[in-house]
């Protein structure tokens, strides 16, 4: 289920952190509507238990809050949000080294088998379908790909930045990764699986 | 996109019609499959209220597990060192199996509280050479406070 949006307009972020900064909870809240799907998109990127997942987001959140009267760039919030949590991410990576990492998108994969698909719309197959495919793509896929269609979308310097990518080869490599997406997705609707 | 200065082989704002597609599909439907829980918006929301501090915030120096670099299972580190630091004060912390262990330096601090981001806390006392230590690991973010005679410092928030 999608959250619900609290505006549909896009909210003035200079003015929104300066708000929160005065110490304004609805702020706060809107910039937590704003960017709980990015920061969510960048965790997600990774392979990581839900635990490990869970504690990176809260993480990333109380960051924000102890840092929100340091935040000189707030039209750069998107990219730090980013950041904060990639970092986290490798953190946790390495910490729950000794633990079983899991594939949490095998875990749903399974779950997902079991569900009445036959009452399901026909957008709704769609979009299981697709989700399946991209489940089947490789993590580095997964995570560029994740990071174009988080929304509000970061700059492709940034993406660059996270990736370890130069801006050149964004292009290149999106192409093969939607490629593939393609392809795995023709492969599940001419199987008929679902 | 016809300026020359563009190559549209490396310009990532250049994209085949077919794929931009696909990546609007891709966003609905990963979306509808692993939205965010409910819940940890929650959380995020209610980390609002641990913006107001009135103690200086001791900025992390040095995380073992900070960097990029890839450790392979049998490099995992058996503990965890992290140091913050303010102007005037420092915060070592060690964590070993379920132990925390730490020094407030200068030493003189009273005690240590450490406070989890669900809001319990848990309080030690510092010996003379400002040493403390936590029988516990929590799991999910925590932060410390030193309680010295200058005034309270808070260590930012970190997991271990």
């Amino acid at each position: 289920m999608i959250p619900p949006r609290l505006t549909d307009v896009k909210p003035d972020l200079p003015r929104l952190v300066a708000a929160a900064q005065q110490g304004e909870a609805e702020a706060w809240n809107a910039l937590v509507e704003q960017f709980a799907g990015l920061v969510w998109h960048v965790i997600r990127g990774f392979r990581l238990s839900n635990a490990a997942a869970e504690d990176v987001y809260q993480t990333t959140w109380l960051r924000l809050a102890e840092h929100l009267d340091r935040i000189r760039q707030p039209e750069s919030l998107g990219g730090w949000l980013a950041r904060t949590a990639r970092n986290e991410c490798l953190r946790a990576v390495k910490l729950g080294g000794r633990e079983d990492l899991r594939s949490d998108l095998d875990v749903d994969l399974v779950d997902r088998t079991a569900a009445p698909v036959d009452r399901a719309s026909e957008t709704e197959v769609a979009n299981e379908i697709l989700w399946r495919a991209f489940a089947t793509l490789s993590q580095a896929c997964q995570q560029l790909l994740r990071l174009l269609i988080a929304e509000p979308p970061l700059p492709y310097d940034r993406i660059s930045d996270l990736l370890g990518m130069s801006i050149g080869s964004i292009g290149p490599t999106r192409a093969r990764c939607l490629a593939k997406l393609r392809t795995s997705r023709g492969v599940y609707l001419l199987g008929g699986d679902l | 996109m016809s300026d020359s200065g563009t190559n549209p082989e490396t310009d990532p704002s250049v994209m085949d019609p077919g794929d931009a597609g696909l990546l609007s599909e891709l966003r609905l439907a990963v979306e509808a499959a692993d939205p965010v829980p409910p819940r940890l918006i929650e959380t995020a929301r209610a980390a609002f209220v641990w913006r107001t501090v009135d103690e200086e915030l001791a900025h992390l120096q040095f995380d073992s597990l900070a960097g990029a670099e890839v450790l392979v299972r049998s490099d995992t580190p058996s503990g965890v060192h992290l140091s913050f630091a303010t102007a005037a004060a420092s915060i070592e912390v060690d964590v070993a199996g379920n132990t925390i262990l730490g020094q407030v330096v200068p030493a003189g601090a009273t005690g240590v509280t450490l406070l989890l981001g669900s809001g319990r806390r848990v309080d030690t006392g510092c010996d003379e050479l400002g040493q403390f230590s936590f029988p516990s690991r929590p799991s999910g973010p925590v932060r410390l406070v030193a309680h010295q005679p200058q005034g309270d410092v808070v260590t930012e928030w970190f997991t271990v």
